[in-house]
Parts: C-alpha cells; structure tokens; sequence
C-alpha cells in the first residue's frame, strides 16, 4: 500500500534534521499500509539533551517513552528508555541506553541509572519520566515534579522487576511459617498449633495403627 | 511492605472564611468518579484555583504481567485493561505483533476488525455523554441516551457473545464471523440507532440547560491542546484534525469513507458534540463495512515470531492509542507497553479548571472520557 504524502514529507525533514543532533542515522521500516517507522539509537542517554530541542522544532509530538530492561537477566541488570514520537503519521523511536552505576562488594549499586529530563521541549513527557521513575528506579535530572506517579511512597522503586502475590499485597493472606507463629503466640504454652503438616504427621500415625 | 492507602486530608490552614484559600478533597471515592481518583482542588470561595491529582488507585502492574505471559495469553490481558475501550488494546496489541512478524491480516479480517473497533466507538461515545446529562442533572436525557446505548448492547451481545468484552481479535486476524441474518440484525439495528443519536444530537446541541452547564465550561484553547499534547475528542473539540484511522492507516480504514470531526469551541458542549457526530459517523462506518465486506480468510498463518521490536497505533474511543512490543525469539515478550489516551488528557485538566466553578470539575473531568484503569494498567 502507498505511504502517505504526509508521512514521505515528515521523513524527508527528520533525515534531514535530526541524524546531526542524534550522532546516528535514522534507520526506517514499513509496515502492510505504508506506514512509515522510523529507529534511532543514541550512544549513550545525555545526548538526549542535543536530540530534545532537534525534534521540538521539527513539531514532533511525544506519544510515550517505555522504560526497559533489554536483557531482562536479574544477575545483570540494565536499563534503556525508548522514547516514541509522532509526525504527521509517521511514528519516530528514539532509544537511549543508560549507564548502570557500580556496584559495591556487597552488591549494592552507587546510584540510580540517570537520564536527562525533556520536559524543557516536550511538556507532556511529565507524568511518562515519573512512571519510569517509580517502576524501573531511573533517576530523571531537572524534572520539575518528582513524585510518584502511581506508586505509594512506601512502595520501593523498581518494584517493575519483583513479583508480589496479591494477596501478600492485601496483607489478607499469610504463609505457612506466619501462620504458625502467630497461633504459637495465642495458644497456651505446651499447645501445638494445627496445622496442615500435623494433620499429616497424626494421620501418618492412625494409619500406621 | 504495604499496599498503596491514601487517605486525603484536609488542609490544616483551613478557615471557614468563604474569600480564604481552601482545600477541598474530591475522592478518591466520590459519588460523580465512575473510578477511584483523588483530586486535591485548591480554591478561593466557589473558583477552583489549582488541580493536583494523585492516581494509583486502580494500579494491576499489567506491564508487568504481560512479561510473565506469552504472546497469545496477552490478547486475553489487554482485553482486561478496560471494558469501555477493550477491543481497542487487543485489536492495537496484535496489530504490534503483524507489524513486527509482518504477518498479512486477510482482507475480510480488517473489515471486521474495523466493524468491531467502531461499533465499540458508538456504545463508548454515548455512555459518555450520558454520563454528562446525569451529571448536569437531566435525568431524563441520562435514561434516555442510555437506553439508545443498550440497543448497542444487544447487537454486541448478539454479534460477539458478551456485552463489552467482545474477544474479536487474534494475531493475524479475527476470532469471530458474521454471516447474512447477523448482517441484516445488524443494519436493521444500526438504523434504529442513528434515528435516536441524530434526535439526542439536537437536544445536546441546542437545549438550554445543556447548553447553559456546558457551553464556555472546560475550556482548553488550541494552543495549550498543541502544548499538553493532548488526543482524541479532547484534542478534536480544541479544533485539531488529529484522527490515527486517518493519520496511521490501518485495518479497513483505507478504504471507508469518513471525515474527522472538529469543533472549534474547545470546552465540554465541543467534546460532546464531537462524540455524537462521531457515533453516526462510525454508524456509516459499520454500515459500510456491512455492505462491502470481502469474502476471504479470517485469519493469517502465523510465522514463527521474530526478536525485534514494533509499534502500533489505533484511534481507541478517547483517542491514539500506542503499543510498543519487543520480542526476543521467544513466545514471551521481553517489554509490552501501552499508553492510552487517557494518559494524555489528564494533565490538560489543570487548564480546563482553572477559574471554574467547584461545580463544573465533575463535568469537566468527564468532558476528557477519563479511563482510569487504562491509565494506570
């Protein structure tokens, strides 16, 4: 299917613009309806801060930015942001990744990963830094409203790579363990708590009766 | 650690002086929120000064769930986001996984794809402005805009099996058929539809009182619509031509005819009046993807789903919405992210509030067809 006027003009001015600003070449795919997709991918993430600017004054409006691990391995974690615009049609990615701090003997990391804030150009990249913020633990530099977007304070950050049961989350439901505690602590001294592998351990015995 | 509980409280400078500043707590449960959202409205007597708005309430992690699924368990995930806009994510999900893979949906697919995504459209678009006469207190209008709506209930029940949730999308094509009886329930229905939205046009266009509690309400001029970027209904009552069906091709939409509507009153009677001429809008639309559907496959062979990484865009209800897949050869994904147009409108609403009445904030909060749990996933 043809591609839009529309959409062949818009690449035309970012092939012309942004490659200088981005320090990398627009690469361009297509899909079934011509519809064109454009991919850069940054060095490195303060080069957003030269790219930002390039792309407000070429009227490209931020869709959205999604926050990543690319190789999702928890012994070695890593973190990009692509960063999704549009232009009359045509859909522009921007993908920056980011400098993981070190990590101490102790395995604790010297930072937070940084990426500079482009709410100086784009106004409603607002609340997506702030989701990204809280979800993948990303420290966003000069945004102008730092606070949880979704996430209770209490909750810690990066709380995007952990998996909590909902009912842990609820405090409504308790562990094997916690469960025997807490009736340990009601019963009378010298009383056993019920549980599940006592009634296994007497029905053992009947049987063996 | 504890689950998120915010307790809004209120302000210790609070005078009972009416010409003194004031904090007034709105939810996050309230009587005119259809979902749990806290507004934290500053004002200075009746005259809404400042919004802060605190969300979360409704948060799932369904980003992060959608990476503990696989790529066909992920169409029943995104259908769950939300009832009113659900055919909108699977449809635009799976349009991610063609565009990465390059799978050719069959024709017949995309026209029932765009069949289903509009008749959504209208079901969607007159809640809202029912909500709106339930709100300004025209209860009867309410009932009756409502009742119209059902008769969109009972042709989705009837077409696809359920009220909301219609199941309609796989990846490469659709789940469902319709043959010559469903076709003609259809159009008989959609008949009877457009004859009731043409009359509730007029009332909302022209009645008083609706005019009265909603004309100068609300209002978001073109340039702050440009700066917050807003979309869909919002961003159209603001005057700008923006429409994905139009701007992004996809599904059948080449190949219908219809306009993008605008209104260039940009407050809450503009975003009304797009939302209605917009549901006869997409009556056509159906109606023309009735009359020349193609014969044909329903569904592509799939190849083996490559690494790499997609977007994809559609104009959900509220407006564009974006779906960013990357894959790693593996049938589960690496990163699954939406962002709906909800997400887009929110901030606007410091603009629209600002010097309304306490009154008007849950009329104008309405006037961007907030979806909370799309929002927040």
């Amino acid at each position: 299917m043809l591609t839009r006027p529309a959409q062949l003009q818009a690449k035309a001015l970012l092939d012309q613009r942004l490659p200088d600003a981005a320090g990398a070449d627009i690469s361009w795919t297509e899909d079934a309806h011509g519809n064109l997709y454009g991919w850069i991918m940054l060095d490195n993430a303060p080069r957003l801060a030269e790219l930002a600017p390039a792309m407000a004054r070429c009227r490209l409006r931020l869709c959205t930015m999604t926050a990543y691990d690319p190789e999702r391995d928890p012994a070695n974690p890593q973190r990009a942001i692509a960063y999704h615009f549009d232009l009359d049609g045509l859909t522009l990615t921007v993908t920056a990744p980011l400098s993981m701090p070190e990590v101490d003997e102790d395995g604790n990391a010297e930072g937070k990963p940084e990426v500079p804030s482009i709410t100086p150009w784009f106004r409603n990249a607002d609340w997506n830094e702030r989701e990204f913020m809280e979800m993948y633990d990303i420290a966003v530099t000069g945004h102008p409203n730092p606070r949880r977007l979704f996430l209770d304070e209490r909750l810690d950050a990066g709380i995007m790579g952990q998996m909590i049961p909902l009912s842990t989350m609820m405090n409504g439901a308790s562990t094997q363990d916690l469960w025997e505690r807490i009736m340990s602590a009601k019963l009378p001294e010298g009383t056993t708590a019920v549980t599940a592998s006592t009634v296994t351990a007497v029905t053992d015995e009947e049987t063996q009766a | 650690m504890s689950t998120a509980v915010h307790t809004p409280q209120i302000d210790d400078h609070v005078n009972t002086d009416p010409r003194a500043g004031f904090t007034l707590p709105v939810g996050p449960l309230h009587v005119a929120l259809e979902e749990p959202m806290y507004f934290r409205v500053s004002v200075e007597g009746e005259t809404v000064k400042r919004v802060d708005i605190t969300a979360g309430h409704v948060h799932r992690g369904m980003e992060a769930l959608a990476l503990r699924r696989n790529l066909f368990q992920n169409i029943v995930l995104t259908e769950r986001v939300c009832s009113l806009c659900s055919n909108s994510h699977p449809f635009t999900y799976c349009m991610a996984v063609e565009n990465l893979a390059g799978i050719m949906v069959p024709e017949r697919a995309r026209y029932l794809r765009s069949m289903a995504e509009e008749i959504k459209r209208i079901a969607s678009h007159l809640f809202n402005v029912a909500i709106l006469a339930h709100i300004i207190g025209f209860k009867s209008l309410f009932m009756h805009v409502m009742e119209v709506r059902e008769i969109m209930q009972d042709i989705k029940e009837t077409v696809y099996g359920n009220r909301m949730d219609l199941a309609a999308n796989c990846i490469g094509g659709v789940k469902y058929d319709v043959d010559a009886d469903l076709l003609t329930f259809l159009t008989r229905n959609l008949d009877r539809v457009q004859k009731h939205v043409e009359e509730i046009y007029n009332i909302y266009r022209n009645d008083p009182m609706v005019r009265g509690r909603t004309v100068g309400v609300g209002m978001l001029p073109q340039d702050k619509a440009l700066e917050y970027a807003v979309v869909g209904p919002v961003a159209r009552g603001s005057g700008l031509a923006v429409d994905i069906r139009k701007d992004v091709p996809h599904a059948a939409y080449p190949r219908l005819a219809f306009d993008v509507i605008t209104e260039n009153g940009c407050d809450v009677h503009s975003r009304a009046m797009i939302r209605l001429r917009e549901a006869l809008e997409s009556i056509s639309l159906v109606s023309q993807c009735a009359r020349d559907l193609p014969g044909g496959d329903l569904v592509a062979r799939l190849p083996e789903i490559p690494a790499g990484e997609a977007v994809a865009r559609s104009e959900a209800p509220r407006g564009e919405l974006i779906y960013f897949l990357r894959t790693d050869g593996t049938d589960v994904p690496n990163r699954l992210k939406w962002r709906v147009p909800s997400y887009m409108n929110w901030d606007a609403l410091g603009v629209m509030m600002h010097d309304c009445k306490v009154s008007d904030v849950p009329l104008i909060v309405n006037s961007i067809d907030p979806c909370i749990s799309c929002t927040e996933r």
